[in-house]
């Protein structure tokens, strides 16, 4: 049950995205075609009545010939009543002129292209497509396929009737459908393919996630087309402008420096009267890019609350209907109480640090100790095991000791076991006490790193 | 080290090249004022931004953990094995998929995916989390064969709630089980005594006398504080033990030969009589240690852990067995030498009336020779045989018993010779 639901709603989202291109592709040659006659609703209707028979046909389990052949005969059906329906709506059924108009615009193709041919091109085409979909196993990757494809399409569509003129129409709305429906498609196609959002805990919460996220794609996808105009380009071309006129002033500048030969000297300027102002009272207005910046502001706070109510409100609405088909798999599922709060704490202690270490860098610097060279030599090598180590795969945990570290290191490499406790030895001493090495000792030291170096701890991962 | 991928993004038109290109037909749209264009190609963008930046922090704050129950166990028994995922943020991660790397039979009831590496397996788990939530999941691991196995490394992968751009994060955790080599019981077993007096039937064979210190030596976990001797330790900045001199000793050492069941290109004859004699090894030092016989053991074996050989010398402490055992589980097939070079270079150190107990499967002329040797040097020694018997000539001067299936150790008995 559960399950029929999740398809039926992959089932949707394709009739959806195919509808939506050849809302928009059978626009555009109803246009140019018939001049506007047809009505594409209504030849659209056939892709459904393809699928649904399709798929009751499939269930038959009789012959792949047989299933196909009652398919294309439905077909010639329906093309006939399209064709009788939509261009010879005040001829009698009795009257066989319309029966015949297929034919005749056959033979007609190579004088003129009549709306009949349109019909049986579209409806043979819309009725492979349904009867693709009754077949077609939906998948992530199809979906994926199916987006492409369609955003293909209906970027040529609109191209070409964007330079024959033609004005689509609803072509905004057609639009957000294709995305909405195939945004909603991939994202269940995708869940349903692995343990995810749709099979665990909290599924209303996730429908809800998944509706707010696909209307903020949309407004999104809004804000970069009012904002992506001409004459934001001419601006950024503006600004692009002075930015080259600014590099070319900087290499003029440079190539002033170079010796030239004295330029003759210009001839002085005409006197001139000085202008007086007129004093006039201006009151303040608040400036034009201040009142953008606060419009958008307001827009975006909006939107933001009403994608939080919309979130709110279908989380609660899918979570009341998947409360009860809810199924774990065998994972047991914990809050973590507390953990945003220290996380938040954290944040503001961070803050506050940053802050406290601004106002530390105007103070004047202590000055800082400087190590005994023995200390620093050690200091520097455990820094250089540390890399090493790192760098093969074997990265000392913050949670670490130096001890803990060394058991971990000499358990994958127990021929350096020796070499390893040394360094180790060596940096805490120096590191926790104020012990001094002596000079054998760090000799020892830099052959144990030596020995160690050609270890190959990477080998051991 | 953490490693980073991002796996190929769903679809063309999703890549870099095919946004590069969507970019540049929305300007181009918008320098011409096509506005129905613009707006799909800047909804196409939107989808794809808005994608990939969840991707990219969908595994910010995500850890992972791996926690067993044992990390020790005989065949048979099994391992109680928890996964943990925790999304410590506020990003929710619509699906994550955590791949764990384990050797391939450890869950038999599952259909898993083969692993990066031969004879490995990916055990899959996936969940979706909400904000500051965590999953756990538990899975037994059933332990059938003898080994040194590796746990990891654990690989999650995630991404946005369309599935567009997946990500993945590998972490290097792992862990290690052993799985010990099976114990037969021995209903008697003669083993040559030190002394040709006859050996003692009192349970404990060893007795040190505490008023004849013959040395120090370094202090390990193992050595009681009573014997730690200060002054000594106080000198060498470091703890040492006191050495007393053994007034009666019985010691065995078990030598594995490992390369009597491999052919010369080091693969294994038979499988069965391989772990076999793994298990003789591991049953004989059982059966002493429990009597408080001091047993030491070595094998010609690149261990699985170190590659270097076995060499544990004999030792009847509590952690006696668990040390061999340890050692057993982790040989391999592979010889880290000929055995008689081995031999000869062990034995050294070997104090005068160790009892040899040589367990190996086809006996070349030079091992013979070299048995052979030991005997006259008046040298304890004992061969368990795995496998089908050899004649060798020398089956009735030295104490050789044969073991052909684990049945067979309940017939060890009778004096060596």
């Amino acid at each position: 049950m559960k399950s029929n639901w999740q398809k039926g709603v992959l089932y949707v989202a394709v009739i959806g995205i195919e509808g939506c291109w050849l809302y928009a592709l059978m626009a555009l040659l109803n246009n140019k075609v018939a001049d506007g006659s047809l009505h594409v609703f209504g030849i659209l209707l056939l892709y459904l009545i393809s699928f649904g028979l399709n798929r009751m046909l499939l269930r038959l389990r009789w012959p792949a010939v047989c299933l196909r052949t009652i398919s294309w005969l439905i077909w010639v059906a329906g093309l006939l009543l399209i064709v009788k329906i939509q261009l010879f709506g005040g001829l009698a059924w009795s009257d066989t002129t319309w029966l015949l108009a297929v034919p005749r615009a056959i033979a007609d193709v190579i004088y003129t292209f009549k709306p009949e041919l349109l019909i049986l091109i579209s409806t043979a085409a819309i009725w492979w497509l349904g009867r693709r979909l009754a077949y077609l196993k939906i998948s992530f990757a199809a979906l994926v396929s199916e987006f492409q494809l369609g955003l293909f399409i209906m970027v040529i569509t609109f191209f070409i009737a964007s330079q024959i003129e033609v004005e689509l129409a609803h072509s905004i709305y057609l639009i957000v459908a294709f995305f909405f429906f195939s945004l909603l498609g991939v994202s269940v196609s995708h869940a349903l393919e692995g343990t995810s959002w749709l099979s665990g805990l909290y599924q209303g919460h996730w429908s809800g996630l998944l509706l707010v996220s696909i209307s903020l794609i949309l407004i999104v996808g809004f804000i970069i087309s009012l904002v992506v105009t001409p004459d934001f380009l001419q601006i950024i071309l503006v600004a692009l402008k002075w930015v080259w006129g600014l590099i070319m002033k900087v290499f003029a500048f440079f190539a002033s420096l170079l010796p030239e030969p004295e330029p003759a000297e210009p001839p002085p300027p005409i006197p001139m009267p000085e202008a007086v102002p007129p004093e006039e009272f201006k009151p303040w207005t608040m400036p034009e890019f201040l009142r953008n910046g606060l419009r958008l502001g307001w827009s975006i706070l909006m939107a933001g609350l009403f994608l939080f109510a919309l979130w709110r409100l279908s989380s609660t609405i899918f979570g009341w209907l998947r409360r009860r088909l809810a199924g774990t798999g065998g994972a047991d599922y914990e809050k973590l109480p507390g953990a945003f709060r220290a996380d938040f704490l954290s944040f503001l202690k961070r803050l506050l640090h940053n802050l406290l270490g601004l106002r530390r860098l105007f103070r004047p610097k202590a000055a800082d100790k400087p190590l005994l060279p023995e200390i620093a030599s050690i200091r520097q090598i455990y820094r250089q095991f540390l890399h090493w180590a790192a760098d093969a795969g074997f990265p000392r945990q913050l949670s670490q000791t130096p001890h803990e570290y060394l058991y971990e290191l000499a358990s994958l490499l127990p021929e350096a076991q020796e070499d390893l406790g040394m360094i180790t030895q060596q940096y805490v001493r120096t590191r926790y006490s104020v012990w001094l090495p002596t000079e054998d000792e760090l000799h020892q030291l830099k052959q144990s790193w030596y020995n160690v170096k050609r270890c190959p701890l990477g080998d051991r991962r | 080290m953490e490693e980073r991928f991002s796996p190929q993004p769903a679809g063309y038109l999703l890549g870099r090249f095919g946004l590069l290109i969507v970019l540049a037909g929305l300007l181009l749209a918008a320098w011409y004022g096509q506005v129905i264009l613009v707006i799909v190609l800047g909804l196409v963008l939107s989808a794809a931004g808005i994608s990939k930046l969840w991707s990219r922090y969908s595994l910010v704050g995500v850890s992972c953990e791996r926690w067993l129950s044992e990390r020790r166990i005989f065949p048979g028994q099994y391992i109680e094995l928890r996964l943990r995922l925790v999304n410590r943020k506020l990003l929710p991660l619509p699906w994550i998929q955590l791949d764990d790397e384990i050797p391939t039979g450890f869950a038999p009831e599952l259909s898993l995916t083969p692993g990066s590496r031969p004879g490995f397996s990916f055990l899959s788990k996936a969940a979706a989390l909400l904000w500051y939530t965590g999953v756990s999941w538990k899975q037994r691991l059933y332990g059938n064969k003898r080994g040194y196995y590796t746990l990891g490394p654990m690989t999650l992968t995630s991404g946005d709630i369309f599935g567009f751009y997946p990500r993945s994060i590998t972490q290097p955790l792992i862990d290690h089980v052993i799985i010990y080599p099976r114990i037969f019981p021995i209903a008697q077993m003669g083993i040559p005594p030190l002394y040709p007096i006859g050996e003692t039937t009192a349970e404990l064979r060893i007795f040190e006398d505490p008023v004849r210190v013959i040395g120090v030596r370094d202090y390990s976990p193992r050595d009681s504080r009573r014997r730690i001797h200060w002054k000594a330790s106080a000198r060498h900045q470091n703890l040492q033990v006191k050495v007393f001199e053994p007034t009666t000793s019985l010691n065995v050492v078990i030598f594995l030969v490992i390369d009597s069941f491999t052919a010369s290109h080091g693969e294994v004859y038979n499988e069965d009589d391989f772990e076999l004699g793994i298990s003789a090894a591991a049953s004989v030092a059982d059966y002493l240690l429990e009597r408080r016989n001091p047993v030491g053991l070595f094998a010609n074996s690149r261990l699985a852990d170190s590659g270097q050989p076995a060499n544990i010398l004999p030792g009847s402490s509590t952690g006696q067995l668990v040390e061999i055992l340890e050692a057993l589980a982790k040989i391999t097939h592979t010889a880290s030498g000929p055995f008689e070079e081995f031999l000869q270079t062990e034995q050294i150190g070997m104090p005068w009336g160790t009892t040899f107990i040589l367990i190996l499967s086809k006996a070349s002329p030079s091992l013979i020779n070299l048995l052979v040797g030991m005997k006259e040097r008046g040298q304890r020694l004992m061969v368990l045989q795995i496998g089908e018997p050899t004649d060798g000539g020398i089956e009735h001067t030295i104490a050789w018993h044969n073991i052909r299936q684990p049945g067979d150790f309940s017939k060890i008995s009778g004096e060596t010779r």
